[in-house]
């Protein structure tokens, strides 16, 4: 570790886990090309509370230009 | 034998979790808009076919045949890296790496559509994504840049100011990933003495005059339309990095000076590019230029500072 760069030194390390980012009680709709509510039919970032799809800023970080890559 | 579909208009270039492009849809088809959204993990389970010299794009998409051409197209949304990192554990299989590396690329050359409008065009981006260039480019348009070094020899008289910390990162994006770790690297801050450490040599990294009393303030710019957000934990700034306190992080709407304003659009410009998101630090009355992310996120901010940047990029885009 005594040649750890020191940004790789400080970074935070945490365990990678299978994410699973497809949101809950969601269907993708290929066509429409968003996320739908199963149970309404509607986008789901326009349900009420938008309880849906959250953005990635707010998720685990991957740097904004790699886009969940 | 498939329906054919409306030529778009508007042309995404996606993942299909890339959430921030479900409230551009929402927003465009509230206009009416003809789009196409194509995510990169899909492109497998449709037919496409690109036809170069005639600028055509043909797609087959759950069961609807879409045509592009730069007769129809106005604009691209593209959301993709412009490069793919190699983080150093990829358990794909070869037919799925060869299958990423080729989609990747077909993306990016749908560049060939150049009359439309980029948001952005990735050769843009990838020229702007360089932080030497931000903070150049922010310099020479006025903006006020916090004193910075990039440097594998930190010495105590250049980055350490007067005996005082300097803020350090990457000068790309801290992340690698190690026997099923994957590590993320904040901003930080060093003294002099961390300057004795010789694994500084090791890579170059960014040494920048540490903006302590600050608050941090996003801009989203599209085009002339600016959008600030200040980044607030239990009601004030915070003085490191705020990503680590993004669970507790409040974000409000930010009246930029009209001076400060304008230059944020200056730099999107000459950078090359029509969206940008900005992060500043506002320290007294002063407003520091930090670096501009060319493809930043913003959907967040939607609803969590009522800035209405969807509609905004649903305007770019259907203009």
């Amino acid at each position: 570790m005594g040649n750890l760069h020191p940004l790789l030194a400080r970074a935070q390390r945490y365990r990678r886990g299978q994410v699973d980012l497809q949101p809950p009680g969601c269907s993708y709709d290929a066509l429409a090309g968003a996320w739908r509510d199963m149970a309404t039919g509607a986008l789901a970032v326009e349900l009420p509370g938008r309880q849906g799809p959250r953005t990635k800023k707010m998720d685990i970080e991957t740097g904004e230009d790699q886009k969940g890559e | 034998m498939p329906d054919t579909a409306a030529d778009p208009v508007v042309l995404i270039l996606a993942s299909r979790f890339d959430f921030t492009c479900d409230y551009v849809v929402a927003a465009l088809r509230r206009r009416g808009v003809v789009y196409l959204r194509l995510n990169s993990e899909d492109l497998a389970d449709c037919s496409v076919t690109l036809d170069p010299v005639a600028r055509r794009l043909t797609v087959v998409l759950a069961g609807a045949h879409f045509c592009v051409t730069p007769t129809s197209l106005r604009s691209v949304l593209f959301r993709r890296p412009v490069f793919l990192r190699d983080y150093g554990d990829d358990n794909r299989s070869s037919q799925d790496r060869f299958a990423r590396i080729q989609w990747a690329a077909f993306m990016q050359n749908l560049a060939l559509f150049d009359d439309a409008r980029w948001y952005n065009n990735p050769a843009s981006t990838y020229g702007a994504e360089h932080k030497a260039v931000q903070l150049y480019e922010a310099a020479r348009i006025g903006m006020r840049v916090p004193a910075t070094l990039v440097t594998n020899a930190p010495s105590h008289e250049d980055v350490c100011l007067s005996g005082r910390q300097c803020a350090v990162k990457g000068l790309d994006t801290v992340m690698v990933r190690e026997a099923g770790d994957e590590m993320f690297g904040f901003t930080t801050f060093a003294s002099q003495t961390d300057c004795d450490d010789p694994a500084w040599t090791s890579a170059p990294t960014v040494f920048q005059e540490a903006i302590r009393d600050k608050t941090d303030v996003r801009v989203t710019v599209i085009d002339d339309r600016v959008f600030a957000a200040e980044v607030l934990v239990a009601g004030k700034g915070v003085t490191d990095d705020w990503r680590l306190h993004k669970r507790s992080a409040q974000f409000a709407r930010h009246d930029l000076p009209e001076e400060v304003s304008k230059q944020c659009v200056e730099l999107v410009a000459a950078l090359g590019l029509r969206y940008g998101g900005i992060d500043l630090a506002l320290s007294g009355d002063a407003y520091y230029f930090l670096e501009i992310n060319p493809t930043g996120e913003w959907a967040w901010l939607v609803d969590a500072a009522g800035l209405p940047i969807d509609e905004a990029v649903a305007d770019a885009l259907s203009r």
